[in-house]
């Protein structure tokens, strides 16, 4: 007769294996449901870093539009250039010009009499005019929208490249991550773009 | 007879060896619910921010080039350029009413002259703390005269909730 609360060894074995292989099928179920929580949660991460990236990239865009174009639109009170010149008597006299203009017109105005100093017409100091270029940009898209800014522009044999940022000298300095906006302005017959890139 | 009370032994034994199994399981389970349910609510709010952001970019440039806002040249309103003698004669009321009027949404909408130190505010009502909310700032141009124009940067800022 067999005693039914006593088992045999080999029951105590099975069971013992049976319990372990119980454990190892729940400690599979747990990295799987780990797994697939993870990768749900992931996956509406991403979608949300994405958007708000896309977000982020969009205010961007409105910026750059939005600094470019009021700059170019602001008044410069006082700007000028240096010109020597050979005075009636031989003596080297010195024009300065002050104008109330645009931006836009400074930046014309740049471009235009430091192509002509290019070609030996003439011998300008252009550093006041861009300057007060400098400034306004500054003024705007430092102090006000808190980005660093860099300006570039070409005529014929002259160019302007402005930065608040000593470093960035021309084009290849500028970081990767930056948003860009051309407009284009007329200078004789011939349209120049000016465009301006900033980044944080 | 004998076989039965083995069965049940066993199905006894059974239960106390999967509990702590049991623990496990409804224990990763509510982990699970808890990690999905933040992903959802952060997806979810990440949602109303970009709605929020895009109405806020709307209104930004219904602001910028509305009429009764900004300076007209030969019929034309100037984009970003505000008048002085116009904000001077508004306030909030007038605002929505003539501006805001299809805005849905609640707005705050500042713009500073920084060389006065002037600032013009119309808002539809007080923000609280808790409002998720969506902000843009950017510059523009403050004209003021008609004829002799004097010409100034200020400051754009909208905040919609």
């Amino acid at each position: 007769m067999v005693d039914p609360g006593k088992r045999s060894k080999s029951d105590e074995t099975i069971r013992a294996q049976k319990g372990f292989l119980s454990m190892v099928d729940a400690g599979l179920f747990a990295i799987m449901i780990f797994m697939v929580s993870l990768l749900i949660f992931q996956s509406m991460s991403i979608g949300f870093f994405h958007s708000s990236e896309a977000a982020r990239d969009e205010f961007k865009r409105e910026s750059v539009v939005d600094i470019h174009e009021v700059a170019m639109d602001s008044i410069i009170k006082e700007t000028g250039y240096i010109r020597e010149v050979e005075g009636i008597d031989g003596e080297k006299e010195k024009r300065v010009s002050y104008h109330n203009v645009s931006v836009e017109t400074a930046i014309g105005n740049y471009l235009y009499l430091k192509n002509e100093a290019n070609e030996n017409l003439g011998n300008y100091d252009l550093n006041e005019l861009r300057t007060d270029i400098k400034q306004r940009y500054i003024s705007v898209a430092n102090n006000i929208s808190n980005y660093h800014f860099a300006l570039e522009s070409e005529y014929r044999q002259a160019d302007i490249f402005i930065s608040d940022i000593d470093e960035v000298e021309d084009r290849t300095d500028l970081p990767d991550k930056r948003s860009a906006y051309s407009t284009s302005t007329t200078l004789g017959l011939e349209t120049v773009t000016i465009t301006l890139y900033i980044w944080r | 007879m004998v076989k039965i009370i083995q069965k049940d032994q066993k199905a006894v034994a059974g239960f106390f060896l999967d509990g702590p199994i049991l623990l496990v399981v409804i224990l990763i389970i509510t982990i699970m619910i808890a990690i999905i349910s933040q992903a959802y609510l952060a997806h979810r709010e990440n949602l109303q921010r970009k709605e929020l952001d895009k109405r806020c970019l709307d209104l930004k440039r219904e602001v910028q080039t509305h009429p009764e806002l900004v300076i007209e040249k030969e019929n034309r309103s100037e984009n970003r350029q505000f008048c002085i003698e116009k904000l001077e004669g508004l306030d909030s009321q007038e605002f929505s009413e003539n501006i805001t009027n299809d805005f849905d949404l609640a707005y705050q909408i500042t713009i500073e002259d920084e060389r006065e130190e002037k600032e013009w505010k119309f808002t539809s009502e007080e923000p609280k703390n808790s409002d998720i909310k969506s902000s843009f700032e950017g510059p523009i141009l403050l004209v003021e005269g008609e004829e002799n124009e004097e010409v100034y940067v200020g400051i754009l800022k909208v905040v919609v909730w």
